[in-house]
């Protein structure tokens, strides 16, 4: 998932096109994360020790970590870990880019610290980031004190992003969420969520998003936002409340669920608070929207 | 093998239903909308089993069992439904539901909770 993150940089800094990127990413299969990029993204290498060990090890016939130690780069401790790390890693962005010679360790190095800068994460967040861990990725991204509906919203999207990943699109990545006290949308589905917490929700998008959307969950090809689209997308709002209220039930919260309803141009207005999470699927926008 | 009523409020959810149904031989009777046209279909078509959505409009799937097993106490109803909690599951199953399926479904999961219905006495 940090592929996905750091890579959006990458397009937004133009350091790769589009096409570059995709091929970049093909080669990323079955490649030994090198314990170099591994300590240099754990923040207990510089990329001048990398570099430094990279050039003794051309003179010596010796493992990159035996190095790294004896120059008193790494602890024992700091190079156990590592050696953990490499061995669940998937192979990182950062590494096919030195590879491919597109960038040295320095520059990488540095776009890390620009990325990290520019995203505003602290160095345990970047950490959280890199873990792919789908639920503290989307918690990260909700800046905000998670308790009471801010929580329950964080929950929310978790089991959202879920969902997405499971049924629409493993590439999604999300945005930080903001409040309005208006909301205006071109197609949206709709549930309403009742009893020990009301809560509107919905998935809104435009036409050709809203159209793929659908059809990926109808799993046929649909044309436009018709009956068919408006009504898997209402299913999927309905699986996605169903589990959620189903585990809101494990917690001794008990509410049920309206009909899901589709609405064309129109507004929502603010009940308490009014929740809007931008999702950037690999085919366009949709915004998740939780009015409590 | 069995006539089989969908009540559904999604058409999505119906298609889906009537194609996994059909490939494991049944025939597919009727589809209702809501609890209200289920009860009418039920009726008029009286068949060997009924799979019931539960979230749906003018009538939820609750009611609309109560009604069904009213009218035939034999009545095979199986619940199709997001909704998979807990006090939901058991109110339809002490009410006399056969099974109760949870949303999205697998082929499989629902061939057999039918044959299982079926063959219940
Ligand atoms: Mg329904």
């Amino acid at each position: 998932m940090f592929n996905k993150y750091f890579g959006n940089y990458i397009l937004t800094r133009k350091i790769l096109t589009p096409g570059q990127l995709k091929q970049v990413l093909s080669k990323q299969a079955s490649i030994r994360v090198k314990l170099g990029i591994l300590a240099i993204e754990a923040g207990v290498m510089t990329s001048f020790q990398v570099n430094r060990v990279h050039k003794l090890q051309t003179l010596q016939d010796r493992r990159f970590g035996e190095i790294a130690v004896s120059e008193g780069f790494l602890t024992e401790g700091m190079l156990s870990e590592l050696l953990d790390r490499q061995k669940t890693s998937q192979i990182t962005l950062g590494q096919i880019l030195v590879d491919e010679g597109l960038l040295d360790y320095g520059e990488y190095e540095s776009l890390l610290a620009d990325y990290q800068k520019d995203a505003g994460f602290s160095d345990q967040e970047i950490q959280i980031l890199k873990s792919n861990n789908t639920d503290a990725i989307v918690s990260l991204f909700i800046d905000m004190e998670k308790t009471g509906v801010v929580k329950l919203f964080s929950e929310y999207i978790e089991l959202f992003v879920r969902n997405i990943i499971r049924f629409i699109d493993r590439d999604v990545i999300i945005s930080k969420p903001y409040q309005a006290d208006t909301y205006c949308f071109k197609h949206y589905a709709g549930q309403q969520i009742t009893g020990d917490h009301a809560i509107s929700t919905g998935i809104s998008a435009d036409d050709p998003v809203f159209t793929k959307f659908a059809s990926i969950y109808a799993q046929e090809s649909l044309t436009g936002v018709d009956e068919m689209a408006r009504d898997a997308i209402g299913e999927f709002m309905n699986s996605q409340n169903g589990l959620f209220v189903s585990n809101l039930y494990h917690k001794n919260i008990n509410c049920d669920l309206a009909p899901q309803q589709y609405q064309t141009n129109s507004t929502i207005e603010k009940r308490n608070q009014l929740f809007v999470a931008p999702c950037e699927l690999s085919f366009g926008k949709i915004e998740i929207v939780f009015n409590i | 093998m069995a006539n089989i009523l969908i009540v559904d409020d999604s058409g999505m959810s119906r298609k889906k239903l009537k194609t996994i149904l059909e490939n494991g031989s049944h025939t597919v009777v009727g589809e209702a909308q809501d609890g209200l046209e289920g009860i009418e279909q039920f009726k008029t078509l009286a068949p060997d089993l009924v799979t019931l959505d539960v979230t749906m409009p003018n009538m939820d799937g609750i009611s609309c069992l109560e009604s069904l097993l009213a009218i035939d106490e034999d009545a095979r109803v199986v619940m199709i439904s997001a909704l998979g909690k807990g006090d939901t599951m058991l109110e339809a199953l002490n009410l006399g539901a056969a099974n109760y399926i949870t949303k999205p479904f697998e082929a499989e999961q629902v061939l057999n909770a039918i044959s299982d219905a079926l063959n219940m006495d």
